[in-house]
């Protein structure tokens, strides 16, 4: 045989692998037996359908999406459900859309439209985001509302809400808003409140962008102006003053999408961590009286492995391995990895995303949504991202990449190393969609934690945790000399194989609101050896073998816990 | 940005298919106009090089290596469309015409449309088996998403070309991405070995060694691109992040806020690349392209853009002097007398142009040119003092 021959056989060889290889699909190797079901339709959700206003313009802000999340609106102790119903445009409609649905949690697996009985059918914006808490420690969950023109500031009236922005100090800003998270700044008992903000945009500087060179498409935030966060003191008598510059948060470079609380130095007092769409991704560290310096730079987690900016969109922060120390996630857009960055030493974070196995199987997909919860119950903080894309017909100009995608499961082996399982249970987390706020909730008091997703121009969904081969604990607290309703309170559980870290507290994930009862992953052990509360004030209480199966009350300085 | 290096890389590549391949039979003429169409071509005169190529086909039509080099002056002036029409006529004339797949599937890489540069590697591959060509098809079904494929077009490459350098940099990429970062600097250490100059790779070793939590021992390589690359932003920030770690704080924030400076300037370029490429007939992007690569001291590059500029506005003696400027900044004399001969050809009473070609014959030690040059110059401007003093340095 002449070499001439033999190289084209060898040619020809490796082409029918290229091809054999193009199919090939990952095989999973996890024997978990989680499960969802979407239970939308069954949970009487199926109604709910968020609106962008879109006619045709291709307004920035309708690429966007909205939040939604998880309230106990009526005190009951059963998760209730509060979604932003997006928005339409005044000038280019005559009929409003509904700016918020809140639907009651009727303790049988479904849920009942309450929102005109709420007092929350009359407001016409067009909404983003929300984050709940207990700002005027009055034993109720309010709750903020993020617009793209004024914000609102919604106080619980024992099951109505009474929107007390105007004289709050918070109604100012007529600024595009995104997130915002409540948390108590400087540890005085009272939540302060952190706003997002997003672009300089308006119809009137509204830029003509386009995927294809002849028609208009969304735009990407490069090319609008950032506008920079605002921070605001709670003073304790129901409302707020801008302290955005005094406590360190200017400057900024805005389009901020996420934000979540954390203590990665361990000093008792509250960080903040920043996701910024296009933007250096901010770590505000706490001076220790309430007012922060930006770090995110030189602690290396601003920026991916080259010193690029990514498009952060939802956050949150855990301990998720041995190590004990917190890692914060991010998630960004296609083409870019989820960001991973744990904690190292002194105020310095190494990057962990490929090493975590989270960069390469969420590298195509474009995240906003993203928590940290325990999906199995086997005491490791996993982590949920919802997905979608931006671009309508993206897949048309972008090989590999899809306007609606599947959502990521990423199970976490308790070492920090994380596999996607979704590909291989396939069910309703693999179906694709325009993802866009992702909250969790046991909302049917089961045990296991459940998923919220809100769509883009589109329905919610509810996917009922089906898990419930494991034990757990569920803990609510609540602080007497902090905080009422005990924002950054640190849990940590000890059973006889793992040391569990958790943090009350709000905001997290894309303008969405998770619950605040803090769920204990025990496996196959059916007692908690022993449950540390390391109140936000610097006190600590211990309490020891607590049965597995329940959900538990504790409350500050009264040394024993209850059952819910 | 590592894959807008790696492009750049591909696109360098993709200059081993440059070579005519003449037919035997070929018409002497038309071999003479190839090579002088391939000539301007490499110094730059685009419009040139097209122009001779259309002499060449008045006089023999059916020469593929007419064709072939007319795609590569269109890649060069992001005409990408045009290039694609004229391989496809390389092709229609010589089906086993080498490169000219590969040089397609480039093209369709540069238009993001991977599944068709895939298909042109792969025609490329049974017909011109190279390990280039498989690293670019590892390289394309990366971009895809699809990882295993793209390991497996690496591996074969490595096993055709075993110091294929680019085919080892690309696996250890794949890698690390994939959380295997011993693996991936056991490849990288490779891909290096086999061309321990390059400095694209010593920043992606010094990357991965920072990765690795080794500061310390990653600190040389980001040190070898910074200094050879001032206006390098990624080596600057990870050479700040690896000081800072180490306990430099005070050099680290030095490095960060030189790096805080230069994203201005590589976001800048960034967009004007991104503008120039999606409208390849606008001058203005190009020579703000032009303009923000040469502010970052690119000047290869920055002059690259220039000579775009010039193809579309070929009388602009601005952009014939900027280039003449860079040639002599890179070194190139010869190239820029040519340029400046060219504009005072055409307009003998620029008497910047007089000074400047006095310049570069004095700094080539040709004083007698030189002072040619500035007498000239003075004819049309006797009270230029600036002439008058350069005049007096020769004496």
């Amino acid at each position: 045989m002449s070499p001439y021959l033999a190289g084209k056989i060898t040619v020809l060889f490796a082409v029918t692998i290229f091809i054999s290889c193009e199919n090939k699909q990952p095989v999973s190797t996890n024997k978990t037996q989680i499960n969802f079901t979407d239970v939308t339709a069954t949970a009487g959700l199926a109604n709910f359908r968020h609106v962008t206003g879109a006619v045709g313009d291709k307004w920035f802000p309708e690429s966007m999406g909205s939040g939604g999340g998880f309230i106990d609106y009526n005190g009951d102790g059963w998760s209730d459900i509060l979604l932003v119903g997006g928005g339409v445009w005044p000038e280019k409609s005559a009929v409003f859309a509904p700016a918020l649905f809140l639907y009651h949690n009727n303790q049988d697996g479904t849920f009942k439209n309450v929102t005109a009985a709420a007092g929350l059918a009359d407001l016409h914006t067009y909404g983003f985001g929300i984050t709940v808490a207990d700002y005027d420690n009055d034993d109720d969950q309010d709750f903020f509302f993020t617009t793209i023109w004024q914000n609102h500031l919604f106080r619980n009236d024992g099951g109505t809400f009474t929107d007390v922005s105007l004289g709050s100090g918070l109604e100012k800003d007529l600024l595009w808003s995104t997130t915002a998270i409540f948390f108590d700044a400087n540890q005085d008992g009272w939540v302060d409140l952190y706003v997002g903000s997003y672009v300089d945009w308006s119809p009137e500087n509204d830029i003509w962008c386009t995927l294809d060179g002849n028609t208009k498409n969304y735009c990407t935030p490069e090319l609008y102006n950032g506008v920079p966060s605002r921070f605001y003191r709670n003073n304790g008598d129901g409302t707020f003053t801008d302290k955005t510059e005094q406590a360190g948060f200017l400057p900024a470079p805005g389009k901020m999408l996420g934000a979540t609380e954390l203590d990665f130095n361990n000093d008792g007092w509250p960080d903040l961590a920043v996701a910024s769409d296009t933007q250096r991704d901010l770590l505000y560290v706490n001076n220790g009286n309430g007012t922060f310096k930006e770090i995110g730079a030189v602690s290396g987690m601003a920026y991916d492995e080259n010193g690029r900016a990514r498009a952060g969109m939802g956050i949150d922060a855990g301990v998720v391995d041995n190590s004990g120390r917190e890692t914060i996630f991010v998630g960004n857009f296609s083409k870019e990895m989820i960001s991973v960055f744990r904690h190292q030493t002194g105020n310095y974070f190494e990057d962990r995303a490929a090493l975590s196995k989270i960069g390469r199987p969420s590298l195509m997909t474009l995240t906003f949504g993203l928590f940290l919860f325990d999906a199995e119950l086997d005491g490791d903080l996993d982590l949920f991202t919802a997905n979608g894309h931006v671009q309508i017909g993206i897949e048309h100009t972008q090989d590999g990449i899809y306007y609606r995608e599947p959502s990521h499961l990423f199970l976490n082996d308790g070492n920090g190393h994380f596999a996607d399982i979704v590909p291989s249970i396939g069910g309703p987390l693999a179906q694709p969609i325009v993802g866009r706020g992702a909250a969790y909730s046991d909302y049917d008091k089961n045990g296991t934690l459940d998923i919220l997703v809100t769509e883009n121009n589109g329905p919610v969904h509810l996917f009922r945790n089906d898990n419930n081969e494991n034990n757990f604990l569920r803990v609510n607290v609540k602080s007497i000399a902090s905080a009422r309703g005990g924002l950054g309170t640190k849990l940590v559980g000890i059973t006889k194989n793992k040391r569990m870290v958790r943090r009350v507290k709000t905001g997290s994930s894309f303008m969405s609101h998770s619950e605040q009862t803090v769920t204990f992953g025990l496996g196959s052990e059916e007692v908690l050896d022993s449950l540390y509360v390391y109140w936000p004030n610097g006190s600590m209480e211990v309490f020891l073998n607590i049965n597995s199966g329940q959900e538990i009350n504790i409350t500050e300085e009264r040394g024993k816990w209850t059952v819910q | 940005m590592m894959n807008k290096k790696l492009l750049l890389m591909v696109i360098c590549v993709s200059c081993f298919f440059s070579a005519c391949q003449k037919k035997p039979d070929i018409d002497p003429a038309v071999a003479t106009l190839i090579f002088q169409a391939e000539t301007a071509f490499r110094n730059g005169y685009y419009n040139a090089a097209l122009t001779i190529t259309d002499s060449a086909i008045i006089i023999s039509p059916d020469v593929a290596d007419v064709y072939f080099l007319r795609g590569r002056v269109f890649t060069k002036l992001a005409r990408l469309n045009e290039a694609e029409a004229a391989y496809r006529t390389v092709l229609s004339l010589d089906s086993n015409y080498q490169g000219a797949r590969f040089n397609m599937g480039t093209n369709s890489i540069r238009q993001n449309d991977l599944p068709a540069a895939i298909a042109h590697y792969k025609s490329e591959l049974l017909l011109h088996p190279s390990a280039r060509t498989m690293v670019q098809i590892g390289r394309s079904y990366a971009d895809l998403g699809k990882i295993d494929s793209a390991a497996f077009a690496y591996e074969e490459a490595i096993k055709t070309d075993g110091e294929n350098a680019a085919a080892y940099m690309r696996l250890g990429h794949l890698y690390k991405d994939s959380g295997d970062v011993t693996k991936a600097i056991e490849y990288v250490t490779s891909g290096l070995n086999l061309d321990p100059e390059n400095l694209d790779y010593k920043y992606v070793m010094g990357s991965l060694l920072l990765l690795n939590g080794e500061p310390e021992v990653s600190l040389p390589y980001f040190q070898a691109v910074t200094s050879k690359r001032p206006w390098h932003y990624w080596s600057h920030h990870n050479l700040g992040q690896a000081l800072y770690r180490i306990g430099n704080e005070a050099e680290g924030q030095h490095y960060m806020d030189m790096a805080k400076e230069l994203q201005k300037g590589i976001q800048e370029v960034e967009n004007w690349r991104n503008l120039a490429n999606m409208n390849p007939d606008q001058l203005m992007l190009w020579v703000n392209l032009g303009n923000s690569l040469k502010n970052m001291g690119r000047i290869q590059e920055a002059k690259d853009a220039y000579l775009v500029a010039l193809s579309l506005s070929p009388m602009s003696f601005a952009l014939q002097n900027n280039i003449a400027n860079l040639c002599l900044m890179d070194g190139d004399t010869a190239q820029a007398i040519i340029r400046y001969e060219a504009i005072l050809s055409l307009d003998s009473t620029l008497v910047d142009i007089w000074l400047n070609l006095g310049v570069v014959y004095a700094s080539s030690g040709r004083k007698n040119y030189a002072r040619q040059a500035w007498v000239k110059g003075l004819e049309f401007d006797p009270d230029n003092t600036t002439l008058r003093d350069y005049l007096e340095t020769l004496n």
